[in-house]
């Protein structure tokens, strides 16, 4: 038993490869999915895990309150939206740095803000952000995701405080690259050599989605109830190096 | 015969390399051979010559690419 059952956990992010990892875990979970995403064709692809579906943009919040406003409270909720631009810092403007921390932290913070302020957020919820080993180590090229995802170190720490008179917890997975969505981006921005140097450096090998979804499925349980502001990372070992 | 957005792509690519030296940059200089070339300079290169000339440079069409010609016959 995983104790989701029946439980309503929405995915911001859904359609992402990490994000559809984690619906398709929570369903099998028998939790009650409620996946958020920007593409209706995509959101349309997920009817099978997803018990609800909205289309919403994080950057256009009169559309997203609503939505908000009108369904039942949450018993968790999984924040796994993000984008990843690899620029290295000579030609990271400011438009691009604050649009990646719009996106990656700014947007879904706001989310979060207005679910708590509309008391969308059941007693003992759970809440999980998405986060990256980039935001734990530089990496070149990295430098305004690797901000963003930093910045989200310190939000889940300070909400975990704010929250715990309410019994809500809120962590944080650090995944290392898989091979899937922002993964397969970043080989598209480098040689096969440099990707295999780069999965090289994990020793256990090559993670997956399932990986990352299995954690967060741990974490919105029962079974991480006296867990709150942590940092799970998940990258096979690869920060120990 | 460089043109106007060439030309803007080797000034942005100059000041972006932080050990390219100032004026060291020309239509037939083999990149890939010089003591500055590393793979964040190729991030650096693919990341200018999109905002450059407005079009991303594909990796497999760029590792074929031998001197900074070859990379502004792809704009």
């Amino acid at each position: 038993m995983s104790g989701l059952t029946d439980k309503r956990v929405a995915v911001l992010g859904a359609t992402g490869a990490i994000g559809s990892a984690i619906l398709g875990e929570l369903h099998a979970a028998h939790a009650h999915t409620l996946a958020f995403a920007r593409s209706p064709e995509k959101l349309a692809s997920l009817s099978k895990i997803a018990a609800e579906s909205y289309v919403v943009d994080l950057h256009k919040p009169e559309a997203w309150e609503a939505v908000v406003g009108a369904n039942a409270p949450l018993d968790g909720l999984v924040i796994a939206t993000g984008t990843l631009e690899i620029l290295p810092f000579s030609v990271l403007t400011p438009e691009k740095f604050a649009e990646t921390l719009g996106t990656n932290v700014i947007a879904p913070a706001d989310f979060l803000r207005c679910l708590l302020r509309a008391k969308k957020l059941n007693t003992g919820a759970s809440i999980v952000f998405i986060g990256s080993i980039s935001g734990i180590r530089g990496a070149a090229g990295h430098a305004a995701y690797s901000a963003s995802k930093s910045a989200l170190i310190g939000l889940v720490r300070t909400l975990a405080l704010e929250l715990a008179p309410r019994n809500i917890r809120v962590n944080l997975i650090s995944p290392g690259l898989v091979d899937e969505g922002m993964g397969a981006a970043f080989r598209a921005h480098v040689t096969p050599e440099q990707f295999a140097a780069y999965v090289g450096a994990y020793p256990l090998g090559a993670g997956s989605t399932a990986d990352v979804a299995g954690a967060v499925s741990f974490l919105l349980s029962p079974a991480a109830r006296w867990i709150s502001g942590h940092d799970l990372v998940v990258d096979g070992g690869a920060t120990l190096r | 015969m460089t043109t106007p957005h060439q030309a803007t792509f080797f000034l942005e690519l100059e000041a972006s390399l932080a050990d390219c030296p100032a004026g060291g940059l020309h239509m037939e200089l083999r990149f890939r051979e010089q003591p500055w070339w590393d793979s964040l300079a190729a991030l650096t290169l693919l990341a200018v010559f999109d905002t450059t000339f407005g079009k991303p440079l594909p990796v497999e069409e760029f590792m074929k690419c031998e001197t900074l010609a070859d990379i502004c016959r792809l704009a």
